[in-house]
């Protein structure tokens, strides 16, 4: 099944059934993007965020009548833009066109990754690591790494100087890399394979 | 181009557009500058590794605490209790693959050992409790996948066969169940008093040692209470409750009469549902709510003892009837009984750490 149908799957879950999961699961899939469309518009990333959590809000207060809505991609989006200059009023909206080149799409990570032992033990090492970032400097890394925002446009975005973002993004990455010894990254796999298998013989 | 040291290389724009493949003329950048550069491939490899890690860490973390915020102002209602932890479609199908790995390795596993010892290996059933202590609260899934949220100085006890047969578990204490659906499987809490036997449904079980009732609170589904001192069956429907009063007599009562507030007797009563946000009372401690409905001081103490993990004293025995009508949530208790003294006078102060004395 598509992404997309899966969506479309969870969103009519969601409205017909009043399915708790469905509705997590559609807000999982929009809120990066949400995200994305909100802070290249000019709000910061804090009132975006917000403003995500009350259409959501929103949604499941209503969602006994949203079954009549064709297009749901359409709706939220237009919902959430609305909310956004409603409440903000003061804000001067930057004009951005979103058009198909500036789609947002997450980054490719989550299918190949994992799937090697080593890889999650990475992954657990870098999770660690990266809750101990103050939120400012995590919200620079999300930015960047997730929703893939040039340090031109992430120093516009946050009103912050560009060498800030950079040196930001650089002390984190840094930190992590040290936590992560290049041996380490590269032996772990085969001392994963040996270890896994080892586990495996002594049951 | 790069020799750049890898901390570089991590905050390198152009690099980190190669890793998440945000940008072709980077990733045709990068791809050229490994043809020409083989040596470099493992170091680079691992890097991007890193990158993309790190993307997904950040968005988990991120989407994480949103979204538990989010939760936090959704009501909990029927239909919501029975929120198992929720998968995207796209997390699923990986967690899928990781399964799939996993039982592919184990199948590998158990046959070499099958052929190696000539014995097949057997997973033995294994006893596991659950407790908590004053003041404590935990939520826990069994191993059938139903949910448990355990309120304070409780206990919960496996049954050494569970989920094998049937699903049978022994409870002294207060603890809320959302149980998973299986018709093969009775699902079955034993209390002092009385055993609960359940298909697939969520309810609250109140049944502490020493208190002067117990009950039981349907919320969905169907359950059927077997009591144990009348050898009598009790069917329950959805928004009922059964009050037993353990040291009383065992009456029955099937109508609901408004005075059963004011003097419990045992037998079916409706569920309460506060009016100010249509919270079912009965369960509102999972949520980390605590409501008290025209509650006698006494048994209010009592909750709160348990609550807050603090013994709590009432010194002068004309306090013990006063009755009161309130809600908290995430209060500490010196707010709480602080609020409580606006309703009818009385002091307290801190005898020590853990007791608490209370007089007019």
């Amino acid at each position: 099944m598509s992404e997309k149908a899966i969506i479309n799957y969870c969103w009519n879950d969601f409205v017909n059934n009043e399915s708790r999961n469905g509705y997590y699961s559609v807000y999982q899939h929009y809120y990066a993007y949400l995200l994305y469309v909100g802070i290249k518009k000019g709000f910061d990333a804090e009132t975006v965020k917000d403003t995500v959590n009350d259409i959501f809000l929103y949604f499941w207060e209503k969602r006994f009548q949203l079954k009549h809505i064709q297009n749901h991609h359409n709706y939220i989006l237009t919902y959430f833009i609305r909310s956004l200059c409603k409440n903000n009023k003061d804000k001067t909206v930057l004009p951005v066109e979103m058009d198909d080149s500036d789609w947002f799409s997450a980054p490719p990570c989550d299918e190949q990754l994992l799937h090697d032992e080593h890889d999650k033990v990475l992954y657990d090492l870098i999770s660690k690591q990266i809750k101990q970032l103050t939120p400012k400097q995590r919200l620079l890394i999300y930015q960047k790494f997730y929703l893939g925002f040039s340090y031109d446009e992430i120093s516009r975005f946050n009103h912050i100087s560009i060498s800030t973002v950079y040196n930001t993004v650089y002390a984190a990455m840094d930190k992590l890399r040290r936590l992560l010894p290049r041996d380490t990254v590269i032996t772990l796999i085969s001392v994963m394979v040996i270890a896994f298998a080892i586990f495996f013989a002594i049951r | 181009m790069p020799e750049k040291e890898d901390s570089h290389l991590l905050a390198n724009e152009s690099f980190i557009n190669y890793c998440l493949d945000r940008n072709e003329v980077d990733i045709s950048k990068w791809e050229e500058y490994l043809q020409a550069n083989p040596h470099e491939r493992e170091r680079i490899d691992a890097l991007k590794s890193i990158v993309r890690l790190t993307s997904k860490a950040v968005s988990e973390i991120e989407l994480q605490s949103q979204l538990e915020k989010l939760e936090q102002e959704i009501p909990l209602e029927e239909e919501q209790l029975s929120s198992l932890p929720f998968k995207t479609g796209r997390r699923s199908l990986s967690w899928m693959a990781v399964a799939a790995l996993i039982v592919g390795v184990l199948l590998i596993s158990t046959a070499a050992l099958y052929f190696l010892t000539g014995k097949k290996s057997e997973t033995a059933p294994v006893a596991a409790s659950f407790d908590t202590h004053k003041g404590q609260r935990r939520t826990f899934f069994l191993p059938d996948g139903s949910k448990v949220v355990l309120n304070a100085e409780s206990h919960i006890l496996l049954a050494e066969d569970f989920n094998i047969k049937q699903r049978v578990v022994k409870l002294s204490g207060e603890a809320f169940f959302d149980v998973t659906h299986d018709t093969s499987k009775p699902f079955i809490v034993q209390t002092h008093d009385m055993d609960i036997k359940v298909l697939g449904t969520a309810f609250n079980v109140k049944a502490y040692e020493g208190d002067e009732t117990s009950e039981t609170s349907l919320i969905r589904g169907r359950i059927e209470l077997s009591l144990k001192k009348d050898n009598k069956k009790v069917i329950l429907r959805p928004n009922e409750k059964y009050l037993l009063h353990t040291a009383g007599s065992l009456t029955v009562n099937k109508s609901i009469r408004k005075s059963e507030v004011f003097k419990p007797v045992s037998g079916l009563q409706p569920v309460h549902i506060s009016k100010k946000d249509a919270a079912v009372v009965e369960v509102a401690w999972t949520e980390n709510k605590l409501i008290f409905i025209d509650e006698p001081f006494e048994s209010l103490v009592k909750k709160l003892s348990r609550w807050y993990g603090v013994d709590i004293e009432i010194a002068d025995p004309a306090l013990k009837n006063t009755r009161y009508t309130a809600s908290f949530r995430n209060e500490n208790l010196n707010d709480v009984l602080t609020a409580l003294q606006f309703t009818k006078a009385f002091s307290f102060k801190h005898e020590n750490d853990s007791t608490i004395i209370i007089n007019k």
